[in-house]
C-alpha cells in the first residue's frame, strides 16, 4: 500500500497514506485469520463467505480512508461533526461502487487465487 | 467453529455491511435531493466568483446571473474570456483561465465560501451546481504545498 501511494494512477496518495495502510493491514490480518477456517468447506460455502468478507472488509477500509479524509478536512478550520458527514457523504457514491465490485471480486477470485497461492507456497 | 456459529457470523456481518450501505445510501441520496430542491427553487440565481490568478490580481464578478442548474464550470466559461478545459471520466479538469495555465505544481483550484471559512471544491467544477448566492473562487496556486493555501 505504500508502494501504492506513491503509483497509483489516481496519483499520490499524501496525507492519507497512512489510513490507506491500516485499512490494507486489517484486511491483511482478516485474510490471514480465514485462512485457518476455510480448509474442507465446500466451494460454494467459500464463495459467499469470501463475497461477505469481501464486502465487510471493503466497507471497513472506506469508512477507515473516509475518516482520514475527514481529519484532513479538520486541519483547514472545519468543525469535527461536518467534517465527517460531508466527508462520508461525499464518498459514498465511490464507496458503494467499491463495496459492490468487492463483493463480486471477492466471492469470483477467492478459490482460483487461493488455489494457485497454495501451489506456490506449498501450504 | 461450528457450522451453526459460522453461518451466524457471516450472516451478521452480511446484514451489518447491508445497513450501513442501505443507510448511506438513503443519506446520500436525501443530500443530493434536497441540494437540488435548494437550487433549482428560483430559475435565474446571482453568484460570486472571484479569480486569484496568483501573481496578485484577483477579479471578482459579484452578483453574476445564471440559471438554476448551472455548475461552476459553465459560471466561470460565461465571466471568464478564455477557459481551456479537458473533459475525462471524473469531470472537467481546467487547464487555464484567462490565459493563464497550469504549469509544474501550480493548477487552478476552486473554493466554496461556508459559515465556517473557505471550503476547498470536493469535486470537478462542472460536477457541482451553484446555487443561489453562493461566493466560490478559483484560485491559480501551489498544489504541493500541505494544507493547501486558502483564499485570504
Amino acid at each position: 500500500m505504500f508502494a501504492n501511494g506513491f503509483l497509483s494512477p489516481w496519483g499520490v496518495a499524501g496525507m492519507i497514506m497512512p489510513f490507506q495502510m491500516a485499512g490494507m493491514a486489517i484486511i491483511g490480518v482478516a485474510g490471514g485469520f480465514y485462512r485457518r477456517y476455510k480448509s474442507g468447506e465446500s466451494p460454494g460455502r467459500l464463495f459467499v463467505e469470501a463475497a461477505i468478507l469481501g464486502a465487510f472488509l471493503t466497507l471497513t477500509y472506506d469508512i477507515i480512508t473516509n475518516s482520514g479524509v475527514a481529519v484532513l478536512a479538520l486541519t483547514s478550520g472545519i468543525p469535527i461533526i461536518p467534517a465527517f458527514i460531508t466527508t462520508f457523504i461525499t464518498g459514498m457514491a465511490f464507496a458503494i461502487i467499491h463495496i459492490i465490485s468487492n463483493t463480486i471480486l471477492f466471492g469470483f477470485t477467492f478459490i482460483p487465487l487461493s488455489n494457485v497461492l497454495q501451489k506456490f507456497g506449498g501450504r | 467453529m461450528s457450522v451453526k456459529k459460522r453461518t451466524f457470523v457471516f450472516v451478521a456481518l452480511a446484514l451489518l455491511v447491508w445497513s450501513v450501505v442501505a443507510t448511506g445510501f438513503a443519506g446520500y441520496y436525501y443530500s443530493i435531493y434536497s441540494d437540488l430542491l435548494v437550487k433549482t427553487r428560483k430559475p435565474i440565481i446571482y453568484v460570486n466568483i472571484g479569480i486569484n490568478y496568483g501573481n496578485g490580481t484577483i477579479e471578482w464578478f459579484n452578483g453574476t446571473e445564471a440559471r438554476a442548474g448551472d455548475t461552476l464550470l459553465d459560471i466561470i466559461i460565461l465571466v471568464a474570456t478564455t477557459v481551456n478545459y479537458t473533459a475525462g471520466p471524473s469531470g472537467a479538469f481546467v487547464n487555464s483561465i484567462n490565459g493563464v495555465s497550469y504549469s509544474d505544481s501550480y493548477y487552478w483550484m476552486w473554493w466554496m465560501w461556508t459559515t465556517w471559512g473557505w471550503f476547498e471544491g470536493q469535486v470537478a467544477s462542472d460536477k457541482y451546481m451553484v446555487g443561489d448566492g453562493e461566493t466560490l473562487y478559483w484560485y491559480y496556486e501551489d498544489t504541493s504545498i500541505f494544507p493547501l493555501p486558502k483564499p485570504s
